[in-house]
């Protein structure tokens, strides 16, 4: 589902250059639930997002969904983005000026669907985090566990193959992560999507089905 | 999307209204400006209905001056003066005014036509003036020698006067009768074209000529004589004219002036508010576009994250671009719907004694126009630096 062969990031600033991932290969089973871990500014968030296509890697191959994401123009990259994958932010990313409604419904707004049909996928992806019946809050109203159940609904609500979550419960205290964690297993086995989540809690990625670990931009296990 | 839009736009109502009020201001103010300059322009263009050119006004006064009006040496007098003027070989013609062109005086009046009331500018002249001010006699005569038989006072009215009272009717041989003045019931005997007393910057008027008879036998003043020399006339004309015009009335003094000077004094006096105005404008409309720009600029700043979240659900750059131009032209076109709702009371307020209808509806489509041109081009950098924001980058930022 996920494949990357020899891949390698290198941040180039006027002065700097920081290579954060060098020689990364890795390859993920469709319906995988793999955990990143490693201490802080080892790369993790920078290979999910080259995994996520919200950053290219300067070197290597990337294949996603049996497609080799090679000379990829903005459009191909959104429509890939918007059709296959999910994100979850370790801060939500939610739009304070939405109501939890408009924001599950924003990856839609991207593809073709009628008003009803958008909002009817938006309710079920909140039932399915068991938010029914916050649809016309603002996030502002909301605890941080509920904002990022919205996130998680808004992330799954076109029906992602792969799901990426960013430390999704680094801002949660560890019951609230404990709901996350669930939310996320039961994604993996009823609908067989794929996730990659970074965490720094080993007991979130002990429940995994396996455990990747980078080391200064290096992957050690 | 449009939907989505709205939502966003109005749950921001606060931010929002600020920029709705800087747009709806804006338009005010450029429909102010647009509104007249078109009027000035098309009036510019307007015929004047008269040649100014080698045209001298002469203004007499009587020394010990208590009621002209009803001092009958005055006219006398004045046609003695208007008799001396027209003797002399430079004059091609001379004729007496009681309120010429570009003076700054003039005699408003107003008639009942069929109900509803007709603002007229009135003027008292004599039989010459028509060739001293080289008016187009479009229908009828002007005065001469045949109307000191009137029953009633002559009357030569121009084509606005025509039209404001009688239509399409000839007006040759009908009346104008005065609402408070019954017995002043004027005869009209021909129509000019269009005559803008006040010059170029004035809008289309109505007015009426009463002839002054010798025998001032309808009465009427005359304060001024309009004297049209040859062309070339040398200035050291002015002075032998007035020696000999103070000889014949030595209780009177006077005091000439070029037309195309009054002309020029009277533009002055007109252009320099409304340039006063235009350059306070364009500093307001300047101060406008940037602080727009800033508040746009700074909304994209604020949501970068938004932005960053946008892509990565599937917005393309060019898809975050245009959804930045919509909202801000979605504001623009709230505050225009204001502006217009605004703007369309004013002629109740009498804007149309300031400009012409026709220059209002033009200033008003213009104005939304540019305003449209302002905010879009006020959005252009802000959402063009959001189209530009990377993803990744746009996530992170802080
Ligand atoms: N846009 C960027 N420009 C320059 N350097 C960057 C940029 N993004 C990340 N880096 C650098 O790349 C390295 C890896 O960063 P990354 O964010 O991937 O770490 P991380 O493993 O996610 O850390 P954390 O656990 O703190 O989130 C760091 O040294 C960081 O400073
Ligand atoms: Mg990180």
């Amino acid at each position: 589902m996920i494949k990357l062969n020899n891949v390698e990031k290198v941040y180039r600033t006027d002065r700097v250059e920081t290579l954060a991932l060098q020689n990364i290969n890795l390859d993920i089973a469709p319906g995988e639930f793999v955990s990143m871990m490693g201490p802080s500014g080892c790369g993790k968030s920078t290979l999910l997002n080259l995994i996520g296509l919200l950053d290219a890697p300067t070197a290597g191959e990337l294949e996603l969904d049996r497609q080799k994401v090679r000379g990829w123009r903005d459009g191909d990259l959104a429509r890939f983005r918007n059709e296959k994958l999910g994100f979850v932010f370790q801060s939500f990313h939610l739009v304070p000026d939405l109501k939890v409604v408009d924001n599950v419904e924003i990856p839609l707004l991207y593809r073709k669907g009628s008003t009803a049909a958008r909002r009817k996928a938006a309710r079920e992806a909140l039932d399915r985090v068991g938010l029914s019946s916050r649809v016309t809050h603002f996030p502002t109203q909301l605890s941080g566990g509920q904002q990022q159940r919205v996130a998680i609904a808004r992330a799954i609500v076109g029906k992602p193959r792969i799901l990426l979550a960013d430390e999704p419960t680094g801002n949660l205290d560890s019951a609230m992560g404990e709901e996350i964690m669930d939310i996320l297993h039961d994604l993996n086995k009823k609908d067989g999507t794929t996730i990659v989540m970074v965490t720094h809690d080993e007991r979130f990625a002990r429940r995994t089905d396996r455990i990747v670990r980078l080391f200064d931009g290096r992957q050690v296990a | 999307m449009t939907r989505h839009l709205l939502k966003l736009v109005w749950n921001r109502k606060r931010t929002n209204a600020l920029i709705v009020a800087e747009i709806f201001i804006s338009l005010l103010v450029i429909f102010a400006v647009l509104a007249g300059a078109v009027n000035f322009a098309t009036n510019w263009r307007r015929p004047l209905g008269y040649d100014y050119h080698d045209v001298w006004n002469i203004r007499a006064d009587l020394e010990h001056e208590e009621n002209p009006e009803k001092n009958p040496h005055m006219h006398e007098s004045m046609m003695h003066v208007l008799h001396e003027a027209q003797s002399f070989p430079e004059v091609v013609a001379a004729a007496g005014s009681n309120t010429p062109a570009y003076g700054f005086s003039t005699d408003s009046n107003g008639t009942d036509m069929n109900g509803h009331y007709v603002d007229l500018i009135v003027d008292d002249v004599t039989d010459d003036f028509t060739r001293t001010m080289q008016l187009h006699v479009l229908r009828g005569r002007f005065f001469t020698r045949e109307d000191d038989a009137a029953q009633y006072r002559p009357a030569v009215v121009d084509e606005n006067t025509a039209r404001s009272l009688f239509g399409t009717l000839d007006v040759v041989g009908r009346k104008i009768t005065w609402k408070d003045t019954p017995e002043d019931t004027l005869r009209i005997v021909g129509v000019v074209s269009g005559y803008r007393k006040a010059g170029e910057t004035s809008d289309p008027v109505n007015m009426v000529f009463r002839r002054v008879a010798p025998d001032h036998k309808f009465g009427g003043l005359i304060r001024n004589i309009i004297v049209r020399v040859r062309p070339g006339t040398s200035a050291a004309f002015e002075e032998t004219l007035l020696n000999r015009l103070q000889a014949a009335a030595p209780d009177m003094s006077f005091r000439l002036q070029h037309m195309d000077r009054m002309r020029r004094d009277a533009l002055r006096l007109y252009l320099a508010p409304v340039v006063l105005l235009s350059v306070i404008a364009l500093f307001l409309i300047s101060m406008v576009t940037l602080g727009l720009t800033g508040v746009l600029w700074q909304n994209v700043t604020r949501r970068t994250r938004e932005i960053g979240l946008r892509r990565a659900t599937g917005a393309t750059g060019s898809r975050v671009h245009r959804q930045i131009l919509g909202e801000v032209l979605l504001l623009a076109s709230i505050a225009c719907a204001i502006g217009v709702v605004v703007i369309l009371q004013l002629p109740i307020l009498g804007a149309f004694r300031v400009v012409t209808p026709a220059s209002f509806t033009t200033g008003l489509i213009g104005a939304l126009a540019a305003i449209y041109a302002l905010t879009l081009l006020c959005g252009l950098y802000p959402s063009w630096l959001a189209s530009r924001l990377q993803p990744a980058d746009a996530l992170r930022y802080e």
